[in-house]
């Protein structure tokens, strides 16, 4: 669970901090540690980075996605669920755009390969119409991945 | 120091900290002999900023330990005063002493 919160709240976060707050958790109450991650990750800047990552890479996908749906609703006559809510699609949008803005922190600010991913994403969501939820399980699972491949996780 | 160089007061702390710990300073020994001597529950991410600041300006110089296992396999990264952080510190706390020495308390507020 530990290994979580620090996922979400410290990605790419240095080993030595984490370390600290794991030896800390020895002997401190959870809530100590939920306060102390949360003010390490504003003392990092993750959450100022993050917001500004999130900002940025919302703003487009999502103008570029309702307007590549109303395109494919007007092309593709065949579709089953052509009436799919707008809101389904913003939340989806939105989760999407939170893991884009945590997996850019986690790759080092490096941006264009998670904008790429990410207007793909939005793109396959639009175009055919696949449950967000899906497109999210997705791209949840490669940050997963590479939270693995840093060794964030087990 | 050059001027416009001088120690904030957590950076003071920071120094005086890993004078008194030694060999011994890293994050969280950093952290509970500041919190205890001061009765502030500093937290670690300050902590780390400020060690990374005044590793910068070259007062303090860092390695990393060998990992252990109540840390979840991860290493310490151990601090300590480099030559200028010693003499920046002496400095800084003889201009506060200077400061502080005949102040009349009872006078205050």
């Amino acid at each position: 669970m530990r290994r979580i919160l620090y996922a979400i709240l410290l990605p790419g976060a240095s080993e030595h901090l984490i370390g600290d707050l794991e030896e800390e958790a020895q002997s401190h109450p959870p809530f100590w540690l939920l306060r102390h991650v949360l003010l390490a990750a504003a003392y990092q800047a993750n959450l100022l980075e993050t917001a500004a990552a999130t900002a940025f890479l919302v703003g487009i996908p999502l103008l570029v996605t309702f307007e590549l749906r109303r395109f494919a609703l007007t092309m593709i006559p065949f579709r089953e669920s052509a009436d799919f809510s707008n809101l389904s699609l913003l939340t989806g949008a939105l989760a999407i755009a939170t893991l884009t803005a945590w997996e850019t922190r986690l790759l080092g600010g490096r941006w264009l390969p998670v904008a790429g991913a990410t207007a793909l994403t939005f793109a396959i969501t639009a175009l055919t119409n696949a449950p967000a939820v899906l497109t999210v399980a997705a791209f949840l699972g490669g940050s997963l991945a590479t939270l693995h491949r840093r060794g964030n996780i087990a | 120091m050059p001027k416009g160089d001088a120690l904030g007061g957590f950076e003071q702390l920071i120094l005086l900290a890993l004078a008194r710990l030694g060999e011994e300073a890293y994050g969280v020994s950093i952290r509970k002999e500041i919190s205890v001597r001061t009765g502030r529950d500093v937290n670690i991410g300050a902590v780390y900023a400020t060690l990374d600041r005044l590793e910068a300006k070259g007062l303090t110089s860092s390695q990393t330990g060998e990992p252990t296992a109540e840390r979840g396999g991860r290493a310490k990264r151990y601090f300590r005063l480099t030559g200028a952080g010693a003499g920046a510190l002496e400095e800084s706390c003889r201009a506060f002493a200077g400061m502080v020495k005949g102040l009349n308390w009872g006078g205050l507020g």
